[in-house]
């Protein structure tokens, strides 16, 4: 469970101690979600756990450098979403988000595709919000698969709130736009 | 978009399955923790501290590198444009290309017809001979020229051009020169070979004139010279004064400026007024120039039509081209032979006709007081502009009264 303003604070004081299970505690209630929104990503359980690794060594790493203006989860998803770019866009892998062979989720939860009545739509919808622009990308996944209300996230990207509910606005047409070619390609 | 389909995309974004995370991933990167999570602002600071000054020194190395290359671009430009100054005169222009092709001249055999137009010379024409005319055949001018033969002390025999004699400025009072020349053979004579046959006596004004009539001076290295101020243009009389009084050396004066300047007239004229005049150089007798005036009492925009005529074999405009309340000087040189009654120019402006002839030219000291400004106003700027003595101009301007002219030059040769 991500641990609320108060907790946050006195975990970080904690870790900047020098008290190693603040982190370990800070880690226990933060890696799930941080490993979800990666795997909503990139679709891949293993890779998102190596990803949520990464996340976690690049965060201590420039733990001293945040500044307390988001909460830590929203700077923690920042960093998990910047090692996932930096993952696909390396180049023997820039072409592992559209291998219809990408390996199937298998942890037991509903998959995307059980959940939504067409899976295959389910897919469509996820590749649609990776081709998005980076901002309006961010964004959305920030705040659906993330978790992030528009508030954290409007911190993190230094923007107003009326900013980001124009991305989420932008993003629903521009993935309107893109699921709505895919149907009448289908359909031909 | 329907708000319907917004709010389906909305729920299939957010209905994605929570994925659980595998066994073990928790303790893996518990592993990873670093044993040091202390947060130690000291050596936060100093490794900042680092950073900040890395990246100062290549700050500073990028504007030292920029700033010295600006500074080599402005010693090459400011080195090629020492290298580049024009000549003084056409007659140096034409020294300063020997290499053109001799065997291309070609003089005009016989003198065209009177009033046909010429084509103003051509920077890509072959240099024309510096001889004057041979004779001139008026009998006015001839008597001009033995009077004036009379007043040197040796005069001048068949080979000399009649018309130098004419207009040959007399010395100064006290020093009187004496000239002792011989019949010079015609090839000599238009080649221009003048000098070796002649002994001269000048008077302190005439040898500035030959001092000035030479190539200027090699400059001085960029980095000696003080208060130079070659890098901003001087188009304007005011600013180059200021710049006088700055004790600065202004060279890249703009010499129709200083000309406009000290050729305005006093008093606006009550109609429009051509005058064309025609004289030697105020320091070498043996150049010519002719002066374009055009004054209206009001701002116009009369175009102003001047057509060379038949004596002129080349000119070179000194200042802009004639126009409305403005003063134009040309170095003239004549043909070979040119007869009195050729023309030298004509002036149309607004139904007002001027036409000068040969036997209309004049010496310089018997010029009207406006030729002798343009004049010197236009030797002085050339002096500024090749960095040579004004010593002369000034002694000129004080024997023709042009204190102005004579006191600000006199001050500009001080800031020199």
């Amino acid at each position: 469970m991500i641990p609320s303003g108060n907790e946050e604070h006195r975990l970080l004081a904690a870790i900047r101690g020098g008290d190693r299970s603040a982190a370990e505690e800070l880690v226990d209630r933060t890696y799930s979600s941080v490993f979800a929104s990666l795997v909503r990503l990139c679709h891949d359980r293993e890779l998102a756990s190596d990803l949520t690794q990464e996340t976690y060594r690049k965060a201590w790493e420039a733990l001293p450098g945040f500044d307390g203006r988001s909460q830590f989860f929203t700077w923690l998803y920042r960093i998990a979403y910047t090692t996932f770019l930096n993952h696909v866009r390396r180049p023997r892998l820039m072409n592992s988000l559209d291998e219809e062979d990408a390996p199937e989720i298998h942890d037991g939860a509903p998959s995307a595709e059980q959940v939504l009545s067409d899976a295959e739509e389910g897919e469509h919808l996820r590749s649609a919000v990776l081709l998005l622009p980076d901002d309006l990308r961010f964004t959305v996944t920030a705040h659906f698969w993330g978790g992030l209300a528009v508030k954290e996230i409007a911190a993190i990207e230094e923007i107003t709130t009326v900013a980001i509910r124009k991305r989420l606005h932008k993003a629903f047409t521009l993935l309107e736009e893109v699921l709505g070619a895919n149907v009448e390609e289908e359909e031909r | 978009m329907t708000r319907n389909r917004k709010a389906e995309l909305q729920r299939k974004l957010a209905m994605a399955p929570v994925a659980k995370p595998p066994g073990g991933l928790a303790d893996r990167i518990k592993s990873e923790i670093p044993p040091n999570l202390r947060f130690e602002p000291e050596r936060e600071r100093a490794h900042l501290r680092q950073s900040v000054a890395f990246n100062m020194r290549i700050a500073a190395s990028i504007v030292l590198l920029v700033s010295s290359l600006y500074f080599a671009l402005h010693l090459f430009s400011h080195s090629d444009s020492m290298t580049n100054t024009k000549p003084a005169t056409m007659m140096e222009e034409r020294k300063a290309t020997p290499s053109l092709p001799q065997a291309t001249v070609t003089l005009p055999n016989t003198p065209p017809q009177p009033g046909s137009a010429r084509m103003q010379a051509r920077a890509d024409q072959p240099a024309l001979p510096d001889s004057p005319p041979g004779r001139l055949s008026s009998a006015k001018l001839k008597d001009v020229a033995s009077e004036d033969k009379r007043e040197e002390a040796a005069g001048m025999t068949g080979g000399a051009p009649a018309y130098a004699g004419e207009v040959q400025e007399p010395a100064a009072p006290k020093e009187r020169i004496t000239v002792a020349s011989k019949a010079m053979p015609a090839p000599a004579a238009e080649s221009g070979i003048l000098a070796p046959e002649r002994t001269e006596q000048f008077s302190a004004a005439a040898r500035a004139a030959a001092a000035i009539a030479q190539p200027p001076p090699p400059p001085a290295p960029v980095l000696a010279r003080k208060r130079d101020t070659d890098a901003a243009p001087v188009r304007n009389f005011d600013a180059l004064e200021e710049a006088i009084d700055r004790g600065e050396a202004p060279r890249n004066v703009d010499l129709g400026a200083i000309v406009r300047h000290f050729t305005a007239p006093k008093n606006p004229p009550s109609d429009l007024s051509v005058e064309l005049e025609a004289s030697a150089t105020p320091l070498d007798a043996t150049k010519w120039l002719l002066r374009v005036s055009v004054d209206a009492p009001y701002s116009t925009s009369t175009e102003i039509g001047l057509t060379f005529g038949d004596a002129v074999a080349a000119h070179r405009a000194l200042t802009g081209a004639p126009a409305p309340n403005e003063t134009a000087l040309y170095e003239i040189e004549f043909t070979p032979n040119a007869d009195a009654d050729q023309t030298i120019a004509s002036v149309r402006a607004a139904g007002v006709e001027r036409v000068i002839h040969v036997r209309d030219l004049h010496r310089w000291n018997v010029a009207s007081p406006r030729m002798k400004r343009a004049s010197l106003a236009a030797a002085w700027a050339r002096t500024l502009q090749s960095r040579t003595g004004a010593a002369a101009v000034v002694a000129k301007a004080r024997e023709a009264h042009i204190d102005d002219l004579a006191d600000l030059a006199a001050r500009a040769e001080r800031n020199r």
